[in-house]
């Protein structure tokens, strides 16, 4: 038996869930550019709410990506924070896995679901994942790019796709009911349970968020123009 | 109060452990500079990206070094603002996270308030009322100090920041990344009277300053010398000296003239510029002119780190001052924004 708590701040909403024994409460507020601000509230709110004392808990799982580069930050930096303060084990959670559990809990999904979240610049981030038994499974590789690309992977696919990156075209003209699922900490609350049984939570020294997007949009020294012959 | 302090509003992430009875247990600052120097400036999302990683051993490694437990700490301090908007939520967020799991009160605080204050740190203590000279890569202000909190703006630059001068120029110039102190460096063996570079906005009333004239007189410099795109090295050095010479010049004539005019005659000099010894030298003869004294944090404390956001959160925490769980950064924040300690102490 267990309490963990799971926080997400990777999408423009705010969320955390709380699963006590098995018994799930939870928050989810749209809070665009505010999660720095509702995130501690929030946790405080639930667990006064459920009458658990911070130091009741046994684990502590976030929203590890991708997203809101600064969103998950947020959620990682919070977790750091509190499993820090707390001594508490961490696990970072794929934010497009549980976008793949919402779409999986229902019965057109079948046994495969492709995640697709817009990763704004006009990329989207994409994971396919296996259903077996309601729960998820990472099937490949998480990835980001153009929607064309990520449309190519799809038409092989042959499941169900999920996310709001089907709002984007070429997308857009599927006009899925699927299209409005972001992730959010009650659904990441059964995945941290999960990882929770298979012993992956650990140090909060070794989580980092999942940007996917490695590349920034700066040039370096050499691209720069230059007043003198370089070196 | 044993206070932790967190600084992660650029491309430094710094941790501190500062007591109020004991002064100074720890600190330890993590430099960026090999992440944004291929770069040559700093790129706000590695920065970002790199104080997650740093934070949370640093903090660590500090409450080791102090033979400190978390639980010994009796606040938090951290930095959330003016600065990189996303570097300084990573810093605000774990700190204030980290107080509200360990049960004790924290504080935002002033990323210039702290440089401010960074010479309380030291053993020789300036009493107030003093002149600030806050010269750093991002600021060049002239404050008046009553107390903490009590700031009134004398004057500030128009445009660069003295210290992005320095960088700028040392860019124009092919110098490694950061600029400013490789600049400083060659200006020891130039000739600082060889370019008659400008002494800006000194010549009128009024302590505020302007640095892009510089750097346009050093582009200029640098063209008329440089032979099929090549400069050689004693014109470097040369233009290095003229330049800084001409930097450290204009920044004591305004600190001369707002000790005159402010009756004041303890000045500090605290920020990332305050580290070049030039300066340094000059402004402790300018006091002595004006029977004065210039007191300034060692070279560590000048640069950001946390040390200084512990000792200024130190304050505003012992006077009851604590920052809300809903965490906000402010990215700009005039200083002259900041009230008063609520009570002496």
């Amino acid at each position: 038996m267990s309490v963990i708590l799971t926080i997400d701040a990777s999408s423009s909403l705010c969320s955390v869930a709380l699963n006590i024994n098995g018994e799930l409460v939870w928050n989810t507020e749209e809070q665009p550019r505010r999660h720095a601000q509702r995130l501690l509230p929030m946790i405080d709110d639930i667990l006064a709410d459920s009458g658990i004392s911070r130091h009741q808990l046994d684990g502590l799982a976030f929203g590890r990506g991708p997203g809101s580069f600064t969103g998950i930050r947020i959620a990682v930096s919070v977790a750091q924070g509190l499993a820090l303060g707390l001594n508490l084990p961490v696990c970072g959670i794929s934010s497009l896995e549980a976008v793949a559990l919402a779409a999986a809990s229902n019965s057109e999904a079948g046994d495969r679901v492709l995640a697709i979240m817009d990763a704004h610049m006009g990329e989207v981030f994409w994971g396919e994942f296996d259903v077996l038994d309601g729960m998820t499974q990472a099937g490949g590789v998480e990835q980001v790019g153009s929607p064309e690309l990520c449309l190519t992977q799809a038409s092989e696919f042959g499941g169900l796709l999920a996310g709001d990156g089907l709002r984007l075209a070429p997308f857009s003209e599927l006009n899925s009911a699927y299209a409005t699922i972001q992730p959010e900490a009650r659904i990441m609350a059964a995945l941290a349970n999960r990882e929770w049984n298979n012993g992956n939570f650990g140090s909060p020294d070794n989580q980092l968020p999942v940007y996917l997007r490695n590349s920034v949009a700066w040039k370096k020294l050499d691209e720069q123009p230059s007043l003198l012959k370089r070196n | 109060m044993l206070v932790l302090g967190l600084e992660t509003s650029c491309d430094e992430t710094g941790v501190a452990l500062y007591d109020t009875e004991r002064g100074l247990l720890a600190h330890r600052v993590y430099s960026q500079i090999a992440v944004h120097a291929e770069y040559g400036g700093v790129v706000p999302e590695l920065a970002s990206r790199d104080h997650v990683r740093k934070g949370l051993p640093l903090i660590r490694e500090v409450m080791e070094e102090a033979g400190h437990t978390l639980q010994d700490l009796g606040g938090i301090a951290y930095t959330s603002g003016p600065g990189l908007v996303g570097a300084l939520l990573v810093g605000a967020c774990l700190g204030r996270s980290l107080a509200w799991s360990l049960g004790i009160p924290a504080v935002g605080v002033h990323h210039m308030e702290g440089h401010l204050l960074a010479p309380m740190l030291e053993d020789d203590v300036p009493e107030f009322p003093f002149i600030a000279l806050l010269v750093s890569g991002g600021h060049t202000q002239l404050v008046k100090v009553e107390g903490i909190g009590e700031y009134e703006l004398l004057g500030e630059s128009l445009d660069d920041a003295a210290g992005e001068a320095f960088d700028k120029a040392a860019k124009m110039m092919g110098l490694p990344y950061p600029g400013g102190p490789a600049l400083s460096k060659l200006a020891d063996e130039g000739d600082a009277g060889r370019f008659s570079f400008p002494r800006p906005m000194t010549d009128r009333p009024g302590l505020d300053f302007s640095f892009s004239g510089l750097k346009t007189f050093t582009r200029t410099t640098i063209l008329n010398c440089a032979v099929d795109g090549v400069l050689a090295e004693q014109d470097k050095k040369d233009i290095a000296a003229g330049f800084q010479t001409a930097v450290v010049d204009t920044l004591a004539i305004k600190c001369k003239r707002a000790m005159k005019q402010t009756g004041v005659n303890r000045l500090i000099i605290a920020g990332g510029v305050g580290a070049n010894r030039m300066l340094r030298e000059q402004l402790k003869v300018t006091a002595e002119q004006l029977k004065g004294r210039v007191y300034y944090p060692r070279p560590a404390l000048c640069t950001d780190n946390g040390a200084m956001i512990a000792y200024a959160g130190a304050q505003r925490l012992n006077a009851g001052e604590v920052s809300d769980i809903a965490v906000s950064c402010v990215p700009r924040w005039p200083m002259t924004e900041l009230k008063p300690l609520a009570s002496g102490n």
